[in-house]
């Protein structure tokens, strides 16, 4: 078919959309989305069906968003359609990254206390979340514990498993095993609930009885959690007692209450695991304006590892308290360090601050070997205090007294920084947990 | 046997012009690199359905993307450029690369059709690609209103 081109403006190509081979058709509605492909579907009756059920185009749509990330042909078993792959990808999207878990927690073993820090991932045909917590081996490794699936059913049904104690690898023949029942022994299965994009609870699937309405969708009125500390702001509290509370029973008709109660002591007792609460960690990586923000993990006072999570306030400051085991919203912490001002001193450094630096001793996991060469020089510096008790009004501008503020953050070429204090004669150097998306050092816990 | 990298084709366009091009360079349009298999390639090559102006875009967009030296930011922001043109020759861009098999033109051109698409009203939509409103009133409020994938 010719083009019909002239240099005039006002040329008008002769071509209607239909009368492209369908390729073309198929390879530009690919870069829209959802939302605009509906739209284009209002200009003629002719493109309804191409819009909305077309396989090659939602399996473009997909593969554009999530195809480097995970195997699209491999959920569901390939039996489901892609608009409906679609529609359940962008949803799980929402738990990729690190949370916290708050609220009730359940000891997966004797052996390791329940880590508060969890990060989801995808994986071929699922979802995975790992517990991730700090090694023991005098290395900066950190140990990852996967512990929940969360997939779907080849009909596109969520179909999500707990496993407290890492048994299990997730594999095909797991997950065609598990739609038979088969695993119903060994793994817990769960649902897992979105209250709000930075909210999920896992709560035990007990059948059709005992657990909330909760929409799985459900995205609280656009609202974002901003607050960069994990903690549950008041109305995520508020979220989570309305769950609670609405987790009643179906009653149908002619069910007497009685039977119900009844009914739903029984299924308490066979509850083998309590709901959790995750809050997302967001803000979890630097960026240009925030160099030190996210999460980072650095030897503590007892020379052991532990992870840190750094954040920067509405009104210029920045705070560094340490993501422990505690399932205490984080802001109860008393931070490691903080400071009102994020402005850092640029070099050169007076005499006296090169003299507070190089004496030093840096913090580093024993078993980890390399010189002091490894992060690059000290690029930038900030003042930072300890504790809130010291508070010191900033009147009048930044503090040029040193002595003011009890200690340092050294911040590196290669963008990790160390801490220290003047009251001793140590730098505790840390490193990021992940980068671009990738736990950095994670190795499998050890069993036995 | 010349090695493939040094060996010129002959492309001639619909309106007989012809463009000299290294083969190694041609050979993304999968279209030519057939025709280079099967032997074709003794004479000029025509592409009927390519005209003068849209195969000097296409060799120009070729000739970027084989060159081993430019960086993935550096094609960006030729692509940037390189897709500011006309609407209409958007489109026959897009059809050129279609019908010389040619994906990371076909990419681009989509990308940025998609991208003016965006902006449109569902009326701008059906004047820009000729598209007949074949709804009555009511069809038409009542498809807007559906919501396919409003995933509720």
């Amino acid at each position: 078919m010719e083009v019909n081109c002239q240099d005039s403006e006002e040329t008008v190509f002769a071509l209607s959309f239909s009368d492209f081979p369908e390729d073309v058709q198929l390879c530009i509605l690919s870069f829209l989305d959802p939302s605009e492909l509906a739209s284009f579907a209002c200009t003629s009756k002719k493109f309804v069906s191409l819009c909305r059920d077309d396989q090659r185009l939602w399996f473009s749509l997909c593969d554009r968003r999530w195809g480097s990330c995970t195997h699209l042909k491999r959920w569901g078993h390939g039996k489901i359609s892609y608009k409906v792959l679609y529609r359940i990808l962008r949803e799980y999207e929402n738990l990729i990254g690190f949370w916290r878990r708050c609220g009730i927690t359940n000891i997966a073993s004797v052996n390791s206390p329940p880590a508060s820090l969890v990060y989801f991932e995808w994986g071929p045909f699922y979802v995975s979340g790992s517990m991730i917590s700090p090694s023991k081996n005098g290395s900066y490794e950190v140990i990852r514990s996967p512990f929940l699936w969360v997939s779907i059913t080849s009909k596109g049904e969520p179909m999500n498993y707990l496993d407290p104690e890492g048994r299990f690898d997730f594999t095909d023949d797991l997950l065609m095993d598990s739609e038979k029942g088969f695993l119903e022994n060994e793994l817990i299965r769960v649902n897992v609930s979105f209250m709000g994009k930075c909210h999920v609870v896992v709560e035990e699937n007990l059948g059709s009885f005992g657990h909330g309405k909760v929409p799985s969708s459900g995205i609280a009125s656009g609202e974002e959690y901003q607050n960069g500390c994990g903690s549950p702001p008041d109305r995520l509290m508020s979220e989570i007692y309305q769950y609670l509370a609405n987790r009643t029973s179906p009653g149908g008709n002619g069910v007497s209450r009685r039977q119900r109660r009844r009914e739903k002591e029984k299924q308490e007792k066979l509850r083998k695991w309590e709901p959790e609460h995750f809050v997302k960690i967001v803000n979890c990586s630097p960026t240009l304006s925030r160099p030190l923000q996210g999460l980072w993990k650095g030897i503590c006072d007892d020379m052991s590892l532990d992870f840190y999570l750094v954040s920067y306030d509405d009104i210029g400051g920045i705070a560094c308290r340490k993501v422990g085991e505690s399932s205490r919203p984080l802001s109860l912490h008393a931070p490691v360090f903080w400071s009102s001002s994020t402005t850092f001193i640029e070099p050169p450094r007076s005499p006296e601050e090169y003299h507070i630096y190089s004496n030093r001793m840096h913090l580093r996991p024993p078993a980890e070997s390399y010189d002091s060469g490894d992060n690059g020089a000290v690029s930038h510096m900030l003042l930072i205090n300890s504790s809130y008790d010291l508070v010191i009004p900033d009147i009048a501008g930044p503090t040029t007294n040193p002595r003011q503020c009890e200690g340092r953050i050294w911040q590196y070429e290669n963008g990790t920084f160390g801490f220290g204090f003047l009251r001793d004669n140590y730098i505790i150097d840390l490193k990021h947990i992940a980068k671009n998306g990738h736990l950095l050092d994670a190795i499998e816990p050890c069993n036995g | 046997m010349s090695s493939p990298e040094e060996k010129t084709l002959i492309l001639k366009s619909s309106d007989n012009e012809e463009f000299l091009v290294k083969e190694s360079v041609a050979v993304q349009c999968i279209t030519i690199k057939n025709l280079v298999e099967d032997g074709c390639d003794l004479d000029a090559i025509p592409l009927l359905n390519v005209d003068s102006k849209n195969l000097a875009w296409i060799i120009e967009f070729m000739e970027k993307y084989a060159d081993s030296t430019s960086t993935d930011a550096e094609k960006k922001d030729f692509d940037t450029e390189f897709v500011k043109k006309p609407f209409n020759d958007v489109l026959g861009l897009i059809l050129a690369a279609n019908y010389l098999n040619f994906p990371a033109l076909m990419d681009v051109m989509c990308d940025a059709c998609a991208n003016e698409m965006k902006l449109w009203s569902v009326e701008q939509v059906r004047e820009k690609f000729h598209i007949q409103n074949d709804y009555t009133e009511e069809e038409e409020k009542a498809v807007r209103a559906e919501n396919f994938w409003a995933f509720e």
